[in-house]
């Protein structure tokens, strides 16, 4: 995917309120597909799907932010938390392309903690 | 009302009266009914003989009906009209009343138990709508709706009590069924006697002719409805109980010009709705009690900027418009005991009270070793661990930055807070303190930095409420900002250009808190 442009014309309310957080299990790895804005609305779904995800006792968990169209401090805490919080028991890899998700981890050198992958296929290579 | 295979027992009846005059059965046809049709060929009977010709042939075009007698299916809603083309007696429209007479009893029954079943159905979803909502005038308005429907009024009016900011009750009121204005004109109902029930919380008031109530009347000045009012003469009054506290917090009142047309059920059901309000107005107070908690929480927190010789410091903290964010952000300006100025700006994640008490303590902890004089990078080592073992997983960025007029420098360092803007006489807006860091609670190795700070330099410190929301980007933002720095560092009054640039960069709401700390280094006391 390439880098988004989101300016403060190009999303409406409501497309900027959407977003949601779907569990895929993937040859053994948790894969969690992040949609819209990344914030303190959306990381408690995030949370909750993450630690479902690591009771499923998978491989490696994968938290795909290609779809996130703002990441908010609030989600940069959850992707902390499920790297090294109580719950986390699976290697995480995050997915992340594009300024919109990757100069927030950049400003809060979570780039250099974090596995980030370009893309989900690269992600999931064992 | 029978349903299958009942249904075809009763056709086959039905048919078997089809006969002539000697007795010999006629040939008899079925045509099915719709619900629709079974509605208008039979409204509430079971059985009907069917005689007029235009309906016949509209149901079965094309033939000469001679007799015709249409039933209905039960709950299912069909049904069928039996009909011959051949003499027939009048025996099918005998049978058909004796059918509907001995089932009227059971039909009206069937009928008043759907309608109590539409009644509950509509209790349930009007108190499952209510009770979803936080936003008091849209509580206060659905719910009189919903009321003045559910009782028949011919209008319904929701007097409710509010608290201001002061402590002050005050009452305001919304209307369904006729529009506003029809109330406009008249002062707050006061506690006469008739009121009085409803607004000291005792009970349901239903009255088929309230002009004939003895405790109506007896009050100056209008010893009556004022003139004008809407005509009442039904009236039904419920209050509203707060479950929590008991408190009346406020009460439904419906009107109709003609007498009698409240019953028990419009009452019970009144009462149902005006329960459900209750628990959706106590959410919505509570809500805002504890959003109205975070905030004063947090402007309490806040520092008035001390004096600071030889700058100017201008702050601004905008907690979010949108209530569920406020409560993490905060700045700091300390005077350190070396005559040195520390300047603090941070977010901590997270919202309403917990956020602004953790962000109480971390502010805290900051003032506590900047007064020792820790170096940036020390401090914010240590108040990191501070964090982690005192709030378990947390994550807060800050940007610490201390001036030294001795030197003229500025010493800084950044736990994943964005970076500050640092303006030099005569050079463009520059960047300081990007990245250096994780926020506090992650990180463990906090670099620090020194640049210098001459006389007439600025440096703007801010949280990211100011450049990012969900629909700026954050890289735009900042670039934003910077565009417009320089307009600011010329304005004649900075506050006003200050908040000028706010509403610019946010488009006038933000629903998320704003801190921001202008240092301007005038340079009359430098050494």
């Amino acid at each position: 995917m390439g880098e988004r442009d989101v300016t403060g014309d190009s999303l409406d309310d409501a497309a900027g309120a959407a977003g949601s957080v779907v569990l895929e299990s993937r040859d053994g790895a948790a894969v969690l597909h992040v949609e819209g804005a990344l914030d303190l609305a959306l990381a408690p779904k995030l949370r909750q799907l993450a630690e479902r995800a690591a009771r499923l006792r998978p491989a490696l968990l994968v938290i795909d932010l290609t779809g996130v169209t703002f990441l908010a401090s609030a989600g940069m805490a959850e992707l902390v938390r499920a790297h090294r919080g109580p719950t986390a028991s699976a290697p995480l890899r995050v997915v992340a392309t594009g300024r919109i998700t990757l100069r927030p981890l950049e400003l809060t050198r979570l780039v250099d903690e974090l596995a980030i992958y370009p893309s989900l296929s690269d992600a999931l290579v064992p | 009302m029978p349903s299958r295979p009942d249904f075809d027992t009763v056709l086959g009846a039905v048919r078997r009266a089809f006969v002539d005059g000697d007795g010999a059965a006629a040939a008899t046809e079925i045509r099915q009914l719709g619900p629709d049709e079974v509605r208008a060929v039979l409204g509430h009977h079971v059985a009907l003989a069917v005689t007029d010709r235009a309906l016949l042939a509209k149901l079965v075009p094309g033939k000469e009906i001679t007799r015709a007698v249409a039933l209905a299916a039960g709950e299912e809603q069909h049904g069928a009209l039996v009909y011959t083309t051949e003499d027939a007696g009048a025996l099918p429209f005998d049978v058909a009343a004796a059918i509907d007479a001995a089932t009227a009893d059971l039909a009206a029954t069937v009928r008043r138990l759907q309608g109590e079943a539409a009644v509950v159905d509509a209790l349930h979803s009007t108190g499952r709508e209510l009770t979803a909502q936080l936003d008091i005038d849209r509580i206060v308005q659905d719910a009189t709706d919903a009321a003045t429907k559910a009782t028949g009024a011919g209008f319904g009016a929701f007097f409710y009590n509010l608290i201001d900011e002061f402590g002050e009750s005050y009452t305001l009121y919304t209307i369904s069924g006729v529009p506003r204005e029809a109330f406009a004109r008249f002062p707050m109902p006061r506690n006469t006697d008739v009121f009085a029930p409803t607004f000291d919380g005792i009970g349901t008031v239903r009255s088929p002719d309230i002009t004939q109530d003895p405790r109506f009347g007896k009050n100056a000045p209008h010893h009556g409805m004022p003139e004008g009012h809407l005509p009442v003469c039904s009236y039904l009054a419920v209050p509203v109980l707060s479950p929590t506290s008991g408190e009346v917090l406020g009460g439904f009142f419906f009107g109709h010009p003609e007498p009698d047309r409240f019953t028990a059920r419009h009452a019970y059901l009144a009462e149902g709705i005006a329960a459900y309000s209750a628990i959706a107005l106590d959410n919505a107070r509570l809500y805002e009690r504890e959003r109205t908690l975070a905030t004063e929480l947090s402007r309490s927190m806040l520092p008035v900027a001390p004096p600071t010789p030889g700058l100017d410091v201008l702050t601004r903290y905008l907690p979010a418009a949108t209530g569920s964010k406020v409560g993490g952000d905060w700045f700091d300006v300390i005077r350190l005991p070396s005559g040195a100025t520390a300047f603090v700006i941070g977010d901590v994640v997270g919202h309403g009270v917990t956020a602004a008490t953790v962000m109480g303590q971390v502010r805290t902890a900051i003032r506590s070793y900047a007064l020792l004089e820790l170096p940036p990078s020390e401090l914010l080592r240590n108040v990191s661990e501070l964090t982690t073992g005192l709030f378990g997983e947390s994550f807060v960025t800050c940007f610490y930055a201390v001036h030294r007029p001795s030197d003229g420098t500025l010493v800084y360092a950044n736990a994943g807070h964005l970076p500050a803007i640092l303006v030099r006489p005569g050079e463009p807006p520059e960047q300081i303190g990007e990245a250096l860091a994780q926020p506090l609670g992650v990180g463990s190795v906090f670099p620090q930095r020194t640049a210098g700070f001459p006389a007439g330099a600025d440096l703007v410190l801010y949280t990211d409420g100011l450049v990012e929301s969900r629909t700026r980007d954050l890289t735009l933002g900042i670039e934003w900002l910077l565009a417009g720095i320089p307009g600011l560092l010329t304005a004649s009054d900075l506050g006003t250009a200050w908040d000028k640039l706010v509403d610019e960069l946010t488009r006038g709401r933000h629903d998320d808190d704003i801190a921001v700390i202008h240092v301007r280094r005038r340079g009359e006391d430098t050494r």
